[in-house]
């Protein structure tokens, strides 16, 4: 189990981490999930023993690990961009970590060899990583990472670099592989969709702190403050009566009888549905998600209602 | 709560990586201390205080002597003439190279750089072949001529500047040049205010380093100017070896030596300039075949500029080794071991191919560990290491400072104790190493400088502790570069003429050293002699280069 307590890491005077606490069970994956500059691949660096924190304690299994150097700490990481060894094939990639760990040269390329069998990159063994798609550097770095059983996998951005299909298809790989081999993993993304997918728990990170902490359900549904709301794509208005409140563009429908009225402002296709932007008097524009055959135009004049069960009360 | 204890592991994290550095530079340190600060020192002593007291003399009379005067300016204009000389019939080929494909353009590459590492000596007879007595191009006169030496110049230097320009060229974006002719511009317009501005720092940076290489030019001098042509460099060496002044030669290097100061200030803001933002591009992109005739004709005309101006003197070179009296034959080559000794060099010629080659390794060695070590800490262990800038120019330096003047500071300075080395055959491959050494650093920086950081903290979280992580890591990346270096280190050490003709002894002479004799003394025997000498150590320094060119070095290399 990964706990970190009061971790702060500051960069001259940037406080990069400012006191975060965090605990990641066994079997667990939690991800991280924030804009890019909010700390989350500062986190991870901490957590692996490249960033010396200022303060703040980082425990496995109640062994306090701070003072301990990155090589002695078992613990996995999968950087973002892969940085695969260059001078390196397929194979002496793979197995870097187990020779570190002492495994003699034939075991260790065995192993490697089962690993991007795992990967499905059997036979890659004598490639050069500079020959690799994108995707399979990604498998490489994954089975690199994962090689020398460590304790904790942390994934910086594994698929930040992907173009989308790919992406969507190795997620659910990835989901399935952390179930099968009951990894204890810490998944850092600025993808929502990415996080809700992989993980059974979800940080939100802003400003080197954690703003929510939760399952992926209950982040989504009760965003717990506005910066959450506004980064999940909410939208955060007053215009609705009762305070400020974040509402999703599709808890948002035209309705001739609604209270809100408005005008469209601009009009987006989007595959499944077509967003609106639409101005209301004396407040911010609302996104609006609207299906159907009758979308309004730019221009015209509209009236919007709310799912009442959908409206996320923020405080403060 | 101990979480909220302040941690001291970073800041001792720091400190042990501040020892480790001091201790890769002590090495460095201690022989750039012994072999060059305190050999320049003496000879600024010397010049200042040639009789134990303060004496501005033999300084003053580098500007009241009308004859070292003559020197002074002579050595300046003739640095311009031939660097703008350079420049401008080197600039085309640059465009050729960067920007066209063409069949064998790898053997044309690696031709077009030989003559930049064939010894200045080689350089030398080769012009003396073609343009001398009895040479192809003899009746022209040009032999001890202006002319003589400025061709020399470009012919040594046209690959600085086809490397240097030719190297940022082929990366510049060409479809900006197709943004300005989409845009209304015609093709001189184009590259005056397309590519002209983006290539100028580095014509800047090609034409400070041609500059400084003509400007302490010495064996192509004394060897095709004669007695009518002297520059700061041969007029030590005249000083030294003939007049036995050596306060005054003293008082020369310490002109030559703030001459060559004050062109590294302004190289180094031109070099500073360089880092402006530029849209680059992978070389394998910009460059095509050559499609219209007009085209055609522009590869065509400098690829036989390229084998006139460059394989022409090394053709004639190797023929007139061959053209003995009695037709075509090995006779010179013979010849090299059954001459007799003179008065100025002891053995026969062949033991100086021996010397050349023993001392040659030595001082690869030599120059590896220096230049390794120093390259090291300069770029120093971790992401946050400050650049050691001090170090870094200190390192270079005696790039800078001119052969001649480290082989007469060997020669005052290492004669009495504390470094009595007087007569050591050891001062030889010392003196090569401290040439090369910078050059190893050089070439080996760049490499260390592009490691990627997370490549070494990947290998720190699988589990590589930091001696290993170097070993994994830097070390395989940066052998390939090293193995280059140690190939430029070989060829500079065979090749280096300035400072031996000051230390190397009559009965261990080294082969540039016995051309130099050999093209001294009468007679056509002793002519061609040199010649076959001059292929031998063209050869042996050809095949240390061809060995470099297998590891591509045109693509790792930045000087």
């Amino acid at each position: 189990m990964l706990r970190v307590e009061a971790l702060e890491v500051r960069y001259g005077d940037t406080i990069a981490l400012d006191g975060i606490d965090l605990v990641v069970e066994d079997g667990e994956v939690v991800s991280v999930l924030g804009p890019s500059g909010s700390g989350k691949s500062t986190l991870l660096r901490a957590v692996a023993g490249l960033e010396p924190p200022v303060r703040g304690r980082v425990v496995w299994d109640g062994d306090d690990l701070t003072g301990v150097p990155p090589h002695r700490r078992q613990l996995g990481l999968m950087f973002q961009d892969h940085t695969l060894f260059p001078h390196r094939d397929v194979l002496g990639n793979v197995a870097f970590g187990l020779r570190m760990h002492g495994v003699p040269a034939a075991q260790a390329a065995a192993r490697a060899g089962e690993l991007l069998t795992l990967v499905g990159l059997a036979g890659y063994e004598h490639r050069r990583v500079a020959e690799l798609s994108g995707g399979e550097q990604q498998r490489v770095a994954l089975a690199r990472a994962i090689a020398p059983a460590p304790r904790l996998l942390m994934l910086d951005e594994p698929l930040g670099s992907l173009d989308r299909a790919l992406r969507e298809r190795l997620m659910v790989e990835l989901r399935d592989l952390f179930t099968r081999l009951g990894l204890t993993s810490l998944y850092v993304t600025h993808d929502h969709d990415e996080a809700f997918a992989l993980a059974d728990r979800v940080a939100v990170m802003h400003d080197g702190r954690i703003e929510q902490l939760g399952s992926p359900v209950d982040v989504w549904e009760h965003p717990a403050n506005e910066f959450v709301a506004r980064f999940l794509g909410y939208n955060v208005t007053d215009a609705l009566g009762g305070g400020r409140v974040a509402v999703r563009p599709d808890s948002l429908r035209i309705d001739p009888e609604g209270p809100i009225a408005g005008v469209v402002t601009a009009r987006t296709f989007r595959r499944d549905h077509f967003l609106l932007e639409v101005k209301v008097a004396d407040a911010p524009s609302l996104e609006v998600a609207v299906t159907g055959d009758r979308i309004p135009a730019t221009g015209d004049p509209v009236r919007l209602a709310a799912d009442p069960a959908a409206i996320v009360p923020l405080t403060a | 709560m101990h979480a909220s204890g302040v941690h001291t592991s970073p800041s001792a994290r720091i400190d042990r990586r501040r020892v480790a550095r001091g201790l890769l530079l002590a090495v460095p340190l201690a022989f750039l201390g012994v072999f060059f600060v305190y050999p320049v020192a003496s000879i600024i002593g010397r010049g200042l205080t040639p009789g134990g007291t303060l004496d501005l003399s033999p300084l003053g009379a580098v500007v009241t002597d009308p004859h070292l005067r003559d020197v002074a300016w002579f050595t300046i204009w003739q640095a311009t003439v031939s660097t703008a000389l350079t420049v401008l019939v080197a600039l085309p080929g640059a465009y050729v190279f960067a920007r066209y494909e063409f069949r064998g353009e790898r053997l044309v590459r690696a031709a077009v750089l030989v003559p930049f590492v064939l010894p200045t000596v080689v350089v030398g007879s080769a012009f003396l072949a073609l343009l001398g007595e009895g040479g192809p191009l003899g009746f022209l006169g040009l032999d001890q001529s202006l002319a003589a030496i400025l061709l020399a110049h470009v012919f040594f230097n046209y690959a600085v500047v086809v490397l240097i320009v030719g190297g940022l060229w082929s990366h510049l974006d060409p479809r900006q040049e197709d943004a300005a002719r989409v845009l209304g511009a015609g093709r001189w317009q184009t590259f005056r205010a397309v590519t002209m501005p983006s290539l100028r720092p580095a014509i800047a940076a090609a034409a400070a380093i041609v500059f400084l290489f003509t400007f302490t030019s010495f064996g192509v001098i004394l060897i095709l100017g004669g007695p009518g042509y002297s520059t700061l460099e041969t007029e030590i060496y005249r000083q030294t070896v003939q007049f036995l002044d050596l306060p005054q030669a003293a008082a020369l290097s310490i002109v030559q030596l703030a001459a060559v100061v004050a062109v590294l200030l302004v190289a180094g803001r031109a070099q500073g300039r360089r880092a402006q933002a530029l849209r680059l591009r992978a070389s394998a992109e910009t460059s095509r075949r050559a499609r219209t005739a007009g085209e055609r004709t522009m590869v065509g005309v400098n690829l036989a500029l390229m084998a006139v101006l460059l394989g022409g003197p090394i053709a004639v070179l190797v023929q007139r080794s061959f053209d003995t009296a009695g037709g075509y034959g090995f006779g010179f080559y013979r010849a090299l071991s059954e001459l007799r000794r003179t008065s100025t060099v002891f053995v026969p010629p062949i033991e100086a191919v021996r010397n050349s080659v023993v001392f040659a390794s030595i001082a690869t060695v030599i120059a590896l560990v220096i230049g390794g070590l120093a390259a090291f800490a300069v770029v120093g262990p971790g992401r946050r290491a400050e650049p050691a800038r001090g170090l870094d120019t200190l390192l270079l330096l005696p790039l800078g400072v001119s052969a001649v003047t480290i082989g007469f500071g060997f020669l005052i300075a290492l004669d009495r104790p504390p470094f009595d080395l007087r007569g050591s055959p050891a001062l030889i491959p010392i003196a090569h190493a401290l040439v090369a050494a910078p050059f190893v650093a050089r070439v080996m920086i760049p490499v260390l400088r592009s490691i990627d950081e997370r490549l070494r903290e990947a290998a720190a979280v699988l589990g590589a502790p930091p001696g290993r992580v170097w070993r994994e890591i830097d070390l395989p990346i940066v052998a390939r570069a090293m193995l280059v270096a140690a190939g430029f280190a070989f060829a500079i050490s065979l090749g280096e003429f300035g400072a031996t003709i000051f230390i190397a002894r009559p009965d261990y002479p080294t082969l540039p050293v016995v051309i130099f004799r050999l093209l001294g003394q009468p007679g056509p025997l002793n002519f061609g002699a040199a010649m076959a000498a001059s292929v031998i150590l063209m050869a042996v320094t050809a095949a240390a280069i061809f060995a470099i060119e297998r590891f591509r070095f045109a693509d790792i290399g930045e000087f």
